[in-house]
């Protein structure tokens, strides 16, 4: 036991010593990793980011009830709400700001359009967009197309009150009750919607998020690759030719990377769940499931590095490793693109990936949950730990366990 | 040529059998190894040398062989094997990113408290590491590396000093050196087994091994020279 207490210790150390390296390789990953999702925005939108854009309303009737409701509603939808604003404006302002590109679009609502509608007017909107912007455009005609579903459901729940007033011989109370009709119908129908828009919105950006940090920490745990870099062959002929058995060298390296990336990504993460306001309804909660959490994320992607490095042999070319299959697994599990746009046998496939592991891991700590996918967890970490033992038998042609 | 007088024990190696794929490089190999000599062992490149001397030291294991020593057998004895049996390969068995106390700590098989001591051994003072113990092991000179790899085995001190090559890559400066300090071990009553591709480390043997078609021969008297070459071409 002697031997392995030192061995760790060095390997500690070892580890310890490139923490700047990773803290360097943390930062550089940040950046790829921006650069990534504006590819990726720029390729699936082609726009050139998803930043936060404004749209000018132009109405008379914004201080009515309709209006207000309808104005939530569009800004609540899941895909507005992530890079839409809406502003109430006048004509004429809101087209300088379309020319001065300040707006993306401008929206003209005829005066009393939501009444229009519910009473079968169907007066037209018109929307003006700014030049090259198909990403608005997309948003746009979601809303638009949206907007009307929801206001013919209105409209539809209009006419059934009117058709039951009229064969319950109640049209004499039609009049008067025709405004409550119209603000109940629309309240059902946005509440509803609202309802929708709220559980959809949240697990997306989430799953964004989550798919992220996995890549910040398989990038970063790369630079660990000068502490987990082979020693020379002689080293391991004197190790060997004494008492040492090699998995339990093997895991005295595990555990020496293991502790100082966790420990690593404690220091990060403490700070934040202190400190930090996260958005999106992100909880980073003290715990001590999400410390287990955290230390359990970092025995996979320690004991992933770990397999690498003892299959390669080489520094340079396990690093190489790491970031490509990280981002193919990643890609595999939905992290990149949305499962559904994936075939069915990638589809299958990627769900048991250890990346969709992590990812499930990662949004379940990020929504401050206590549950925590121990078996998936620990499977991965004892299939990584023994097919890196497995191969450095192999390559050191020796039989002993 | 030394005093063989004070030799009392020996080793006995038999069934020593090793190939790699078709190269048959160790034929059944049965030999004696007397205690208290510094014995080399000489052949040419890929004669099979350090595949030997790796599995006298246990860093090779070679099923069926057996290295009988006072009714043990030292293969299968690790504990008492490393206990008695130093082992240097022909490249530094170092981390170079520690230090050479890191490294020296690392080999040592005794207790921390007792690490001090052995440091201050006569055979560990010879090789005056003082001054470097706090030095990374990748900031020093190729020969200091060297004493230090000769060091790691020298902390645990062993009977027995099994090195490949010492004198490789070294300058004349350091050939010398290091020469000196197995000199002095073989001084103190150790045994010495070393593989050379150096004449002038000849000067220190007191029995030669010649290996040559997978067979190891024993020379009656330390060869030199022509004569020396000679037989190794054979």
């Amino acid at each position: 036991m002697r031997l392995y207490a030192r061995l760790f210790r060095l390997e500690f150390k070892k580890n310890l010593r490139v923490v700047p390296f990773v803290a360097v390789g943390a930062v550089l990953s940040v950046f790829f990793i921006g650069l990534l999702v504006m590819l990726a925005s720029k390729s699936m939108y082609q726009s050139e980011h998803l930043a936060r854009a404004e749209v000018a309303l132009v109405t008379n009737d914004a201080e009515t009830d309709y209006m207000k409701q309808a104005i939530r509603y569009i800004s609540n939808m899941s895909s507005t709400s992530l890079s839409l604003d809406f502003k109430v404006m006048s004509e004429e302002n809101a087209m300088r700001a379309l020319k001065q590109h300040e707006v993306i679009a401008v929206m003209l609502f005829p005066d009393d359009v939501i009444n229009g509608i519910l009473y079968g007017r169907n007066d037209p909107i018109t929307v003006y967009f700014s030049e090259d912007d198909s990403l608005s455009a997309v948003f746009l005609s979601e809303l638009t197309w949206s907007g009307a579903r929801m206001l013919s459901a209105a409209q539809a729940g209009t006419y059934s009150a009117a058709e039951l007033y009229t064969t319950l011989g109640a049209e004499a109370e039609l009049g008067k009750a025709y405004n409550d009709i119209d603000i109940l119908n629309f309240n059902y129908v946005l509440s509803r919607e609202n309802l929708y828009i709220t559980e959809e919105t949240l697990p997306v950006f989430m799953t964004y998020i989550a798919s992220a940090v996995i890549l910040l920490l398989f990038f970063s745990t790369a630079a660990f690759a000068p502490a987990l870099k082979k020693e020379n062959t002689s080293f391991y002929d004197v190790l060997f030719s004494g008492k040492a058995y090699s998995c339990l060298y093997l895991l005295t390296r595990f555990l020496a990377n293991w502790l100082v990336s966790a420990l690593l990504l404690l220091l990060v993460y403490l700070p934040l769940a202190r400190f930090a306001d996260p958005p999106f309804d992100i909880q980073l909660r003290l715990i001590p499931e999400c410390f287990a959490d955290l230390f359990l994320i970092c025995a996979v992607t320690a004991a992933f590095a770990l397999f690498l490095h003892t299959l390669t042999g080489s520094a340079p070319v396990a690093i190489l490793l790491q970031l490509l299959c990280s981002v193919l697994m990643l890609f595999a599990s939905g992290g990149i693109l949305p499962p559904a746009f994936l075939p069915s046998g990638l589809r299958a496939l990627g769900q048991h990936l250890p990346t969709a592991i992590l990812s499930e891991q990662l949004l379940l700590l990020l929504q401050g949950s206590r549950d925590i996918l121990l078996l998936p967890l620990l499977g991965w970490i004892v299939l990584f730990f023994a097919a890196a033992c497995i191969t450095f038998l192999i390559r050191k042609g020796a039989k002993r366990l | 040529m030394h005093d063989t007088e004070r030799t009392t024990e020996i080793i006995q190696v038999s069934g020593l059998d090793y190939s790699y794929r078709k190269n048959h490089v160790l034929d059944h190999l049965q030999f004696t190894l007397p205690l208290g000599e510094s014995i080399a062992i000489l052949g040419a490149n890929g004669s099979g040398k350090s595949t030997l001397l790796s599995i006298l030291a246990g860093a090779r294991r070679c099923p069926g062989a057996v290295m009988e020593y006072q009714g043990h057998d030292l293969l299968k004895e690790t504990k008492l094997r490393s206990s008695i049996i130093g082992y240097v390969p022909q490249s530094d068995p170092l981390m170079p990113d520690m230090s050479v106390r890191d490294n020296l700590l690392l080999w040592y098989h005794g207790k921390r408290s007792d690490f001090a001591a052995a440091l201050s051994a006569p055979s560990m003072q010879m090789l005056q590491l003082d001054g470097f113990l706090k030095k990374k092991v990748n900031t020093l000179s190729g020969g200091m590396r060297k004493r230090v790899s000769l060091a790691t085995a020298l902390i645990n001190a062993p009977q027995i000093l099994i090195m490949d090559e010492p004198a490789a890559a070294l300058d004349l400066c350091y050939k010398a050196e290091m020469r000196e300090y197995l000199r002095q071990f073989h001084k103190e009553g150790h045994t010495l087994i070393l593989t050379t591709h150096d004449e002038e480390d000849l000067s220190i043997i007191s029995v030669l091994y010649l290996l040559r078609g997978g067979q190891l021969q024993k020379q009656d008297r330390v060869l030199r020279g022509d004569e020396l070459l000679r037989e190794i071409r054979q």
